[in-house]
């Protein structure tokens, strides 16, 4: 199951190559880290590394998907905790494996997502969402 | 203490498109920092966006909010060693962050102000707590990001370099 | 609070702990190894440290924060900064 760039909304880098899986338990993606990405000239010169925050944004565009399936327009409210274990560099497959559970009563997606390079752990990433209703898209907003 | 643009290049190791930091308003070494970052239309993030996109769907990428937040916190890192660039042969990496608060969106024409605290130091690393702001409007909470600095080396037996 | 020492780590020190482990403060022992049997790595044991230090009050100098291995040398590290705090 493949997935096309978003272009409904700005990103700082294709962070999702492939959906290895989704159900209502959550979404296991790929992206495929790869020396000529544009970002890598400058982070950093002549040592490319893969920025953490990206890590962050394979999660959060993976649980796009996710919502966009099951529980409709989601807003990231809160990095509640991300941790970084190890870094990922270019010729690294990025692993992302998103626990996603509903609240519906606060109407809240929590997400708990372990990244892994192969059998290498890199991060731990919890995030909060909060779930936009149909008939008020400024729901989420404080 | 005020940084131009071409300071922080001395200071920081990132290059574009990844330095997003542009100007340091104040800053206490080892203590406190006031940076910004402008947010314009032109940051590579909106060249996909369709033409038909609408005005919410220009929304700055809270990763990259992050980001940039985390180099200004970095600012005050290297600036504590002496006032010294960070050594060459180590490298800052983003180590942790808890409970980051998102406000609000923020939009081409913002400009991003970071205010840092630096909590608690050490010899390879740095506790930091934060807000963004947009003029008077507080766009991001940071409870704690941790700033690690590690030798280049530990990424040697990772990197797959590549074959030219 | 002024706390004596007790032969049981309390349960709020292990609760706060096991949160920014983020495990079930029920899966782990007052001696479960954090690096051998939790996966706790230094930036993990960092945190830990650095959430004590603002929920009680004290500080933790750099050799410190380096030597815990278990929930029990934090609880003994932390009673011995408060006692010194008080003397």
């Amino acid at each position: 199951m493949s997935t096309e760039a978003p272009d409904n909304y700005a990103v700082p880098l294709l962070a999702l190559d492939q959906i290895e899986s989704i159900n209502n338990a959550g979404i296991k993606t790929r992206k495929a880290v790869s020396a000529d990405e544009p970002y890598f000239i400058g982070h950093f010169p002549n040592c490319p590394i893969f920025p953490g925050v990206f890590i962050i944004e394979a999660v959060h565009q993976a649980v796009i998907h996710y919502a966009a399936n099951y529980c409709g327009r989601v807003r990231m409210i809160e990095i509640r905790s991300v941790r970084f274990l190890s870094p990922v560099a270019p010729g690294d497959l990025l692993e992302c494996d998103c626990r996603c559970a509903v609240r519906s009563e606060d109407g809240l997606l929590q997400v708990k997502a372990t990244c892994y390079c192969g059998s290498r752990r890199v991060a731990s990433v919890n995030l909060a969402y909060c779930i936009e209703k149909a008939d008020d898209p400024k729901s989420c907003q404080d | 203490m005020i940084l131009s643009h071409a300071k922080i290049k001395s200071i920081l190791p990132h290059r574009y498109p990844m330095l997003l930091v542009d100007t340091v308003k104040s800053l206490e070494p080892g203590v406190s920092i006031v940076a910004t970052k402008n947010v314009t239309g032109n940051e590579p993030c909106f060249a996909a966006l369709a033409d038909w996109a609408g005005p919410e769907q220009y929304a700055y990428p809270r990763t990259l909010i992050m980001e940039s937040f985390g180099q200004a916190a970095g600012i005050i890192f290297t600036m504590d060693q002496r006032q010294a660039k960070l050594p060459s042969h180590e490298v800052l990496f983003f180590g942790a962050a808890t409970r980051c608060h998102f406000h609000e969106d923020v939009f081409p024409g913002d400009t991003l102000e970071h205010r840092a605290c630096l909590e608690r130091r050490l010899s390879d690393a740095a506790v930091f707590s934060g807000e963004v702001w947009v003029g008077d409007r507080r766009v991001v909470e940071i409870e704690r990001m941790i700033m690690v600095s590690r030798p280049t080396t530990l990424l040697d037996q990772y990197i797959i370099r590549d074959q030219r | 609070m002024p706390q004596t020492i007790e032969s049981k780590v309390p349960a709020e020190l292990k609760t706060l702990v096991a949160s920014v482990m983020d495990v079930d403060e029920n899966s782990y022992s007052d001696e479960s190894h954090f690096i051998e049997e939790l996966g706790v790595d230094s930036l993990m044991a960092l945190e830990i440290m650095v959430t004590l230090e603002k929920k009680y009050h004290v500080k933790f100098s750099e050799p410190e924060l380096r030597k815990i291995t278990c929930l029990r040398n934090v609880y003994e590290l932390l009673i011995a900064k408060q006692e010194a705090a008080r003397s």
